[in-house]
């Protein structure tokens, strides 16, 4: 067994929980149905959602900027750590994820060995 | 909402749970007086809870046990609110009440503990409550719930029984039931609410296990039924100075007809399947005195065959006494004598010597009854029967 890290970019939920929290209730229960099968099977390890914006610090001289500044579609929008027995393994338990039906990415990098 | 709550962080997070419902309550308390009762007072509880529990785990839950299936859920914002606001969804909280009370009457939790366990987290009662139901002071109630709660952290999983545990798992439930009931209903401390609150939240409690197709079975419609006789006569059996009125003394057109026929039904629902269980029996006996218009018009042969019924089930001296009583008014005072001087481990029991006078002064052995009712005069503690049994006592003399 390995790790794998989803990372998410995209995939706006479409709504606003402001004005429409029930509509956002859905959409966020679909997450959870989601990693409650991800729970259930043992293989999920844990994760957050990430705000859009934070800080982005730099060099030697820790330069802060706001930002990233990216293209929304580039944000890193979360992430999601699992246990999988491949790449193969991890791929198939991204299945079923609610980014893919709001037109998001999931890219999944296995955790490195580091031996040294 | 306890029950919502410990269902979702695990039963060794009882008081996490219980703070959580608090803190709500008192919300409202402060909210309500300046801002009204909300439109829907359930829903804002529910909602004001759901926060509070999603800030607590925000705050706490990596440091904190929790159930394997939920841990990653409710330590996940992906996941979190929605976990949460599930387990606070309509139609699940009372299975959650339910739950609970199957939760705080596991065999590892002792007898005593689970009536008190069942009072706070099943019923919300205070502390100060719970010690005036039980006459007692709050730091034996904290005692008591501290260890209880020792024992109930240790269950982990708050679940309802499989249909395959749950004969096993129903009987301390319908004990601890029926004993809250007894614990209102037999108490001599009169007009004390708490008592009133007891017997309803009894009822409550029994009405919730025959709602639910898992938990409806014949014996709990017979633990209702039973309850259901005894509550009609709740009337009657007190006396305006708040003295008990025995059975044979009542004024039988106190006795609520309405609970009656309530608990008829109960009966009717609980005789089917093969278990005869003492609440069924007792529920029986119950429903014969309901349907006499006197007490001396009584079927006591039918009373009698039940009693045999019930030793069968439960060979105790005090259903031998009371079968013995019974055989004194269906075959005569000879044959109830001889059947009371059988019993053993009564001696202390007032109502004993008292059936025992009655019995002997129907004989013309009066001697012998003055005896008797002098026995029974030293252990009565009511000032109506004992002014009763003065009045019996004097009226051998001469």
């Amino acid at each position: 067994m390995s790790k794998y890290m989803f990372l998410f970019r995209g995939g706006e939920p479409g709504v606003d929980p402001m004005t429409d929290p029930a509509g956002f209730g859905t959409y966020m229960m679909s997450w959870k149905t989601w990693m409650e099968n991800l729970a259930k099977s043992g293989k999920y390890l844990g994760g957050d959602p990430l705000e859009a914006t934070g800080r982005t610090v730099t060099g030697k001289a820790m330069k802060v900027t706001d930002g990233p500044f990216v293209e929304s579609k580039e944000i890193v929008g979360g992430y999601v750590i699992v246990e999988a027995a491949s790449i193969e393994d991890a791929v198939k338990l991204s299945e079923g994820c609610p980014i893919y039906t709001h037109d998001g990415v999931v890219e999944i990098r296995p955790v490195q060995h580091v031996d040294f | 909402m306890v029950g919502a709550l410990t269902r979702l962080f695990g039963s060794h997070h009882l008081e996490l749970a219980e703070d959580v419902v608090q803190e709500t309550l008192l919300k409202a308390m402060r909210d309500w007086p300046y801002h009204g009762v909300p439109e829907n007072p359930a829903a804002w509880l529910h909602r004001v809870a759901k926060n509070l529990a999603i800030d607590q785990m925000r705050r706490r839950s990596r440091g904190v046990e929790l159930l394997k299936e939920n841990a990653a859920l409710l330590r996940s914002e992906w996941t979190l609110s929605s976990t949460v606001t599930e387990a606070f969804a309509g139609p699940v909280i009372a299975d959650d009440a339910l739950r609970m009370l199957f939760a705080c009457c596991h065999p590892t939790i002792p007898a005593e503990q689970q009536v008190a366990l069942a009072l706070r987290s099943v019923c919300c009662f205070s502390v100060p409550e719970i010690a005036r139901a039980f006459v007692t002071n709050e730091e034996n109630i904290n005692k008591r719930m501290y260890r209880a709660r020792e024992a109930f952290r240790a269950i982990g999983k708050v679940e309802l029984p499989t249909e395959r545990e749950l004969p096993v798992r129903l009987k301390p439930v319908l004990a601890t039931i029926y004993l809250l009931f007894n614990e209102g209903y037999n108490s001599t401390a009169h007009n004390d609410h708490i008592r009133e609150d007891l017997v309803e939240e009894a009822l409550r409690l029994c009405d919730m296990l025959n709602r639910n197709a898992r938990t409806e079975q014949p014996v709990t419609h017979a633990l209702m039924a039973l309850m259901l006789f005894h509550a009609a006569r709740s009337e009657a059996r007190v006396d305006a100075n708040g003295a008990i009125v025995l059975l044979q003394d009542q004024d039988r057109s106190l006795w609520d007809r309405r609970l009656i026929a309530l608990a008829e039904q109960q009966l009717h629902q609980s005789a089917v399947g093969a278990e005869l269980t003492t609440y069924h029996v007792e529920a029986a006996i119950a429903s014969v005195h309901a349907q006499a218009p006197t007490f001396a018009a009584t079927d006591w042969a039918r009373i009698v065959g039940y009693y045999d019924r019930l030793l069968a089930l439960a060979p105790t001296a005090i259903v031998r006494m009371n079968r013995a009583i019974a055989v004194g008014r269906s075959q005569g005072a000879a044959a109830g004598l001889h059947a009371l001087d059988l019993v053993e481990g009564v001696e202390k029991v007032h109502l004993y010597h008292a059936a025992r006078g009655d019995l002997l002064r129907e004989l013309g052995r009066d001697e012998e009854a003055r005896t008797a009712y002098g026995n029974a005069l030293k252990l009565v503690r009511s000032p109506v029967e004992r002014e009763l049994l003065e009045r019996k006592r004097s009226g051998l003399e001469g």
